[in-house]
């Protein structure tokens, strides 16, 4: 989860898709002629110049995109201003108070945290590793009273994604015996 | 942004895949190839010899395209069906939405098959082992595996799947399909 703008994901991938279909086309449309194409034969240097100038182009705003995705992260989940300063609680430390609370609940294996920016505040999301064959209902409910917890330390209502995932981890363990 | 925008984007975000690996790994490829005609450009800009290939060579090359010539525009098509195909997909992760007020919630759909097998299993009074759970968007197929000489009511057996699906609000929507093998077996 980052802030990464998907659309222009999209629409790079579609360009890119374009540009590489109009060279097939191209090349085919030499090989069997449909459309009369006039040919170039010679380069002269300022058009050898200008193509240069174009690669650069391209280089330097790929290098761009690839720099931009997947921004977004913080390590900061809940910061306060006040006048005096600003007092700021890690991911980390909402995910043990978290993991806490699910400490009796034997279907959650691990829980893990990661704070991000959206739409100009934070949301924090909660992934939860529960075992196969895990009672969900239970486990989003334990979860939701752990959160309601959490809101009263925290005394502010932070945006929460709760992702229940069973990783290799969650079906490798050990099933509990309760019945 | 309110708290309902928020939240409707943290789960839209989360039931559909990001392109960013796809769209670097692209721009990549793109890049060196841009510095690659780029640096021959310079070179026979300044009348040096070229690295590999000339850029007149290589536009006469195009011109009258040979056998590999033909194999690198095939391979740029299918290239280029890949991006648009990777551009249009929906790219869905395989998880659903559970209804709730304080959070957004997304399960992913193996664990979403496993809840539904136990909830299946502990009605028919089977172990785990005995019953699959293989969940899609709209479908959750159930397939149980019952005891020799105790048959099972395949109905009695939606039902209770269908309670547990209910009772976590599903979005999209699922629909439980149980499927009661003809051969029972005993022991395990």
């Amino acid at each position: 989860m980052t802030s990464t703008n998907r659309l222009l994901n999209r629409v790079i991938l579609a360009v890119l898709a374009i540009a590489a279909l109009a060279g097939a086309v191209y090349i085919a449309n030499r090989a069997y002629p449909v459309v009369a194409i006039p040919t170039v034969t010679e380069l002269d240097p300022t058009t050898l110049w200008i193509v240069a100038a174009g690669a650069l182009l391209v280089v330097v705003l790929a290098l761009a995109v690839i720099i931009t995705r997947g921004r977004g992260h913080s390590r900061v989940a809940v910061s306060h201003q006040a006048d005096d300063g600003v007092a700021s609680i890690d991911a980390r430390v909402v995910a043990d108070l978290i993991t806490d609370d699910l400490a009796l609940v034997p279907d959650v294996t691990a829980v893990t945290t990661r704070a991000f920016r959206v739409g100009g505040g934070r949301a924090l999301e909660l992934r939860v590793s529960v075992r196969r064959s895990s009672d969900l209902r239970v486990v989003v409910d334990a979860v939701d009273r752990a959160v309601a917890e959490l809101d009263d330390v925290l005394e502010e209502r932070i945006p929460i994604l709760l992702h229940v995932v069973s990783g290799v981890r969650a079906n490798l363990a050990r099933r509990q015996r309760v019945r | 942004m309110t708290e309902k925008k928020i939240y409707s984007r943290l789960v839209r975000r989360s039931l559909h895949r990001s392109r960013s690996v796809a769209v670097s790994v692209a721009l990549a490829i793109t890049a060196l190839a841009a510095a690659y005609v780029g640096t021959e450009s310079v070179l026979a800009a300044l009348t040096s010899p070229p690295l590999l290939l000339s850029p007149e060579a290589a536009l006469a090359a195009v011109d009258k395209p040979g056998q590999w010539e033909l194999a690198g525009a095939a391979a740029l098509a299918v290239i280029a069906l890949v991006l648009l195909a990777l551009a249009i997909a929906p790219g869905r992760q395989g998880r659903h939405e559970v209804a709730n007020e304080r959070m957004a919630v997304v399960v992913d759909d193996t664990a979403l098959a496993g809840a539904i097998g136990a909830s299946t299993a502990a009605a028919a009074r089977l172990p785990v082992t005995r019953v699959a759970g293989l969940v899609s968007r709209t479908r959750a197929d159930i397939r149980v595996t019952p005891t020799s000489g105790a048959p099972l009511d395949a109905d009695t057996l939606t039902a209770s799947a269908s309670a547990l699906i209910d009772s976590l609000d599903l979005h999209p929507r699922l629909r439980p399909r149980v499927a009661i093998a003809a051969n029972g077996v005993i022991g395990s």
